[in-house]
C-alpha cells in the first residue's frame, strides 16, 4: 500500500540582498510522526561547532536548531508553527511529498532526504560513503558513449560545426528547481521546450547505488517540472546483462518511468529513435 | 538595555560642520499604521512604547512619522544577535531573567496587553538579551472605547501571556511595581495626550489617563487576585506578595497623608 510522507526544507539566507537560500535541514512528516535532521548535528539537537563555519552567526543558527527541535517534538502542529514562524535569514518551506514510502520509518526518510538535499556533495552522500562508490555510479563509459554519439551528429555544443546548429545540446547547464535551488543535469537541449537528460547506469556491481541515483534523478525531474512549464525529462539508462531481474533495477526503473521518458541505451531501436529526435530538434527553426 | 544594537542600513559621510567625528547614519526601522481593524494601533504603540522606555524595559526606541498624511509608528529595528532570532523560548527567558519576567508581566498587566507571545518577544539565549515589541493590541484594541477599560478594571488583562505560566518566583513584582508607580503623573498624562494627535479620540484621553493612573496602584492586588493563572508558583510565594502589597499600600497611604499635610500646610500659608 502506498504511503505518503510530506517533507519540508529548512533554509538559510546568508545575504538578504542576494537572496540565495542554502538548504540546511529537512523535516519529514508521516502518519503524524515527525523527524528532522539539521546541518552540523551529531545527534538530534547536538551541534558540532566545527561544521558551522559557513554561518556568519553560528550562535543564531544554534538557537534556530534548538527552536526547530522543540517544535518537532510537538509533531505535525510543530511543523505548521515552524513554517509560520520563518524569518528573513532562516525559514522552513514546504518541499513536497514522497509517495510509495511503504514501511520506511520517518527517521529513515529524513536521513535520506538530508543526504539528498542538504549534505555537502548531496548526491554523493545520498548514495555512497566513499569516493570509490561514487566513481562506480558516475559511469564514465556511458557518459563517453552518449557524448560521442552527440559529437558524431555535431549537435553537442563545442563540437566542430556546432555554429550551424540552432539548438545544440549543452553540458553543465544549471537549472533552477522549486525546492532545490540549482540542479545540474548531464545534458540540456532547448528549443522553446526544455529537454533535460540524465544518465543512470544500472550495470554496476552494486545495483543499490544506481537505484539511489535513479531516485535522485526522479526527484530532480519532479522538482524541475514544478519550476518549468515546458519541460521534457529524459533518463538515459544502461541496464545490466541480467536486465530487470534485480529488485533494485526494477525499482529504480519504476521511479524513472514515473517522472521521465526512459531511453535504454543498450536497445538499438530506442537509442536510434532518441538520437534522431535530438538531431531534428537541434536543427529545427523554432 | 540602553546599549542595545540596532540595524544600520547606511553609513554616510561626515558632517561638514559641527562636532568633530560626527557623521550621517541610516538606522533601519519598522513602520506601522492604523488599520480598519486596529484604528488605535499607532496611539497604542506610542503610549506603550513611551511607558516601557521610561521604565527601562527592553523596548526599541520608537517615534511617529507621517507619510501621505497618515501617521506611522516606527520602532527601530533591533539587532540582538546579528540575524533574526527564532521566537523566544519563554521558559528559558524566565529561568535566566526571573525578575525581568515579573516586570514584563506587570507592565503588560498595566497596559492591558492581551497579546504577548513568543513572536513579539525576542530572546537571545546566548547573550541573554531580551527585546519586547508590538504593543498595538494593548490598551484599546480593535477600536474599543472606555467600556473596554471598565470591563478590564478588575481583570488581569493579559490573556494567555506566554510568561504567565512559566514564572516560578514573584521576586521582581514589588521591584517593578515600585518602578511603575514612580513614573511621574505628568509624564503619563502627556504621553496619552500626545496619542490624541495620532488617532486616539480626544474623548478617550481622560479615561485612558485615569485608567493608567489608577491601575498602576492596583497591580499587586490584581496579580494576587488572579493567582490561579500563574500555574508554576508555589502557594507560599503568594504570602510574600501579600506582604509586599500590604507594605506598598501602607506606603501609598503614608505618601497620601504626607501630600495632604503638605498641601493643607500650603493652604494655611
Amino acid at each position: 500500500m502506498s504511503k505518503v510522507a510530506t517533507y519540508f526544507i529548512a533554509q538559510y539566507v546568508p545575504d538578504l540582498f542576494r537572496r540565495e537560500p542554502r538548504n540546511i535541514g529537512v523535516l519529514v512528516e508521516k502518519d503524524g510522526r515527525v523527524a528532522a535532521q539539521f546541518l552540523g548535528e551529531i545527534q538530534p539537537g547536538e551541534l558540532d561547532g566545527r561544521k558551522l563555519r559557513g554561518f556568519d552567526y553560528p550562535h543564531v543558527y544554534r538557537q534556530w536548531v534548538e527552536y526547530w527541535r522543540d517544535q518537532v517534538y510537538r509533531g505535525d502542529k510543530g511543523i505548521e508553527t515552524v513554517v509560520r514562524t520563518s524569518r528573513d535569514h532562516y525559514r522552513v518551506i514546504h518541499g513536497g511529498e514522497l509517495t510509495d514510502t511503504g514501511e520506511d520509518s520517518v527517521d529513515k526518510l529524513a536521513a535520506y532526504l538530508y543526504s539528498l538535499l542538504v549534505s555537502e556533495g548531496g548526491f554523493a552522500k545520498a548514495i555512497a560513503n566513499s569516493d570509490d562508490e561514487m566513481a562506480d555510479v558516475r559511469s564514465p563509459k556511458l557518459e563517453q558513449d552518449v557524448e560521442s554519439a552527440f559529437k558524431r551528429l555535431s549537435i553537442l555544443a563545442g563540437s566542430p560545426n556546432d555554429l550551424l546548429v540552432r539548438h545544440p545540446i549543452r553540458k553543465n547547464v544549471q537549472l533552477r528547481g522549486r525546492a532545490v535551488d540549482i540542479h545540474t543535469p548531464d545534458f540540456v537541449q532547448e528549443n522553446g521546450r526544455l529537454y533535460v537528460m540524465e544518465l543512470v547506469d544500472f550495470s554496476t556491481k552494486r545495483t543499490s547505488l544506481p537505484k539511489e541515483h535513479a531516485g535522485r534523478t526522479a526527484y530532480m525531474f519532479s522538482d524541475l517540472r514544478r519550476e518549468h512549464a515546458h519541460i521534457d525529462p529524459i533518463a538515459i539508462v544502461q541496464l545490466p546483462d541480467s536486465g530487470y531481474e534485480s529488485e533494485d533495477v526494477y525499482y529504480g526503473m519504476k521511479m524513472l518511468r514515473a517522472e521521465s521518458n526512459v531511453v535504454v541505451w543498450t536497445d538499438p531501436d530506442e537509442k536510434g529513435r532518441f538520437l534522431r529526435e535530438r538531431h531534428e530538434i537541434a536543427m529545427a527553426e523554432a | 538595555m540602553p546599549a542595545t544594537h540596532y540595524k544600520i542600513w547606511g553609513w554616510g559621510d561626515y558632517l561638514e560642520r559641527g562636532v568633530m567625528g560626527s557623521r550621517h547614519v541610516g538606522v533601519a526601522g519598522v513602520a506601522k499604521k492604523a488599520t480598519e481593524d486596529q484604528p488605535f494601533a499607532v496611539a497604542n504603540e506610542l503610549i506603550c512604547g513611551y511607558l516601557a522606555r521610561v521604565l527601562l524595559l527592553p523596548v526599541p526606541p520608537g517615534f511617529v512619522v507621517e507619510r501621505e498624511g497618515e501617521p506611522y509608528y516606527v520602532s527601530l529595528n533591533f539587532n540582538l544577535a546579528g540575524q533574526s532570532l527564532p521566537p523566544a523560548n519563554p521558559r528559558r527567558l524566565v529561568e535566566d531573567h526571573p525578575r525581568l519576567a515579573c516586570g514584563i508581566i506587570l507592565f503588560d498587566c498595566w497596559i492591558l496587553n492581551h497579546d504577548r507571545h513568543p513572536e513579539n518577544l525576542a530572546y537571545d539565549t546566548i547573550s541573554r538579551r531580551v527585546q519586547l515589541f508590538d504593543h498595538s493590541h494593548a490598551i484599546l484594541p480593535a477600536g474599543m472605547g472606555g467600556e473596554w477599560l471598565d470591563h478590564n478594571r478588575d481583570r488581569l488583562g493579559i490573556g494567555g501571556h506566554c510568561l504567565k505560566s512559566e514564572i516560578t518566583s514573584l521576586d521582581g513584582m514589588r521591584y517593578w511595581y515600585d518602578r511603575i508607580n514612580a513614573v511621574p503623573e505628568y509624564y503619563i498624562e502627556e504621553v496619552v495626550r500626545a496619542a490624541a494627535e495620532v488617532g486616539l479620540p480626544t474623548e478617550l484621553v481622560g479615561s485612558c489617563t485615569d485608567f493608567l493612573l489608577e491601575r498602576r496602584r492596583n497591580l499587586l492586588t490584581l496579580v494576587a487576585a488572579h493567582r490561579g493563572e500563574f500555574q508554576q508558583l508555589q502557594p507560599e510565594l503568594w504570602e510574600m506578595l501579600e506582604d509586599a502589597r500590604v507594605e506598598a499600600d501602607a506606603q501609598d497611604e503614608g505618601q497620601l497623608a504626607a501630600t495632604l499635610a503638605n498641601s493643607s500646610g500650603g493652604d494655611d500659608e
